[in-house]
């Protein structure tokens, strides 16, 4: 098993919800801890009567979604600081960047929320550039009700075989992670092309 | 002017290329890790996890029964007493007598972290764990309170 993984599932059960939610937050805000895998485990305990799973779905939207706005909350706050000691001003590259996640702010932060390690950077991009709240915390919140419940809801599903399927998990997500960054690029170099042919 | 704006289009160029070669890049590694999703499937379905699966789901769905002694493998050192008292359904002192436990965090403590405080080998403790559960479970043997 996965170093990382067996110690965050002994604190999961010595500590329970309150180690859950804290887990789900910091992974959410920037560690890249394996969330999935320890959402699809948490799955199986509520199936073995361990947890409630009633209980630990809006646990984890929840703090999915803490840690995502405290991203995009310290982004927008310090962003302009960020923007200015970087120099990102002058890199066309983030130019383009800033055009596609404010163009299409709702489907771009809604997507991401299934890329793992991409979701926090994808959210600090979304305060950075100012993307408003509203835009940035709708499809968020709804990204986070699909993505941890699905973790929990396939873990309860497979019970003890869970750690059979963390693997397949891990590459759905780096699937979805690889897919989305694809989709990304393709549309920065589209709008590229369509200003170029414009000029 | 002329030479700003052809500096100017040189860059949006190689900007251009650059999103090119990541494109390419970004392509082989989604085709490299759906062949890994497809193998990884493949192995489930060899080793007959998909159907375990579908055994369990079926027997949950039929509020799954007792746990027996083939469950027992699911033990892992990093789970606490409390939960494997749990997952078997087993009084919280059985455990406890059968491995003589006098620690006073039991049965708030993890296999691993007990093992290493006693010094003791932890994969021999887990199959000192794993006889003791197999021996309340089976029921020749009656080691079950009031059994």
């Amino acid at each position: 098993m996965n170093e990382i993984l067996a110690p965050l599932l002994s604190y999961v059960l010595l500590y329970k919800y309150v180690a859950i939610g804290l887990i789900v937050y910091t992974s959410a805000m920037i560690l890249p801890l394996p969330t999935n895998a320890m959402l699809l485990a948490v799955g199986a305990f509520a199936s073995q009567g361990y947890f409630n799973y009633w209980i630990l779905v809006p646990l984890a939207v929840i703090a999915n979604t803490l840690g995502d706005l405290t991203d995009y909350g310290l982004a927008r706050y310090y962003g302009d600081w960020i923007v200015r000691v970087l120099r990102l001003q002058k890199l066309r590259f983030y130019a383009q960047l800033q055009e596609e996640l404010r163009t299409d702010a709702t489907v771009t932060v809604f997507i991401t929320r299934f890329a793992g390690s991409l979701s926090p950077i994808a959210a600090l991009f979304a305060g950075l550039v100012a993307v408003p709240l509203n835009t940035f915390f709708w499809p968020d919140l709804l990204g986070n009700i699909i993505e941890p419940g699905a973790a929990v809801t396939i873990g309860y599903a497979v019970g003890n075989y869970w750690s059979d399927f963390s693997s397949t998990f891990d590459l759905f997500a780096a699937i979805a992670a690889t897919g989305i960054l694809l989709f990304v690029l393709a549309r920065i170099y589209h709008r590229m092309m369509k200003h170029h042919n414009l000029a | 002017m002329q030479v700003r704006y052809n500096g100017g289009m040189a860059r949006i160029d190689r900007i251009r290329r650059v999103i090119q070669v990541a494109m390419v890049i970004l392509a082989a590694l989604l085709f490299i890790l759906i062949f890994f999703l497809v193998r990884q499937s493949m192995i489930l379905r060899r080793e007959q996890v998909l159907s375990a699966r579908e055994l369990w789901i079926s027997n949950l769905l039929k509020r799954r029964g007792p746990p027996t002694q083939s469950d027992v493998v699911f033990v892992q050192a990093w789970m606490t007493f409390d939960y494997v008292n749990q997952l078997f359904g087993i009084p919280p002192d059985y455990l406890q007598h059968q491995l003589s436990i006098s620690d006073p965090g039991y049965p708030h403590i993890t296999i691993s972290g007990y093992a290493r405080h006693y010094n003791l080998n932890v994969a021999a403790f887990l199959a000192d764990i794993d006889r003791a559960l197999v021996g309340y479970l089976t029921p020749a043997t009656s080691t079950r309170p009031g059994a």
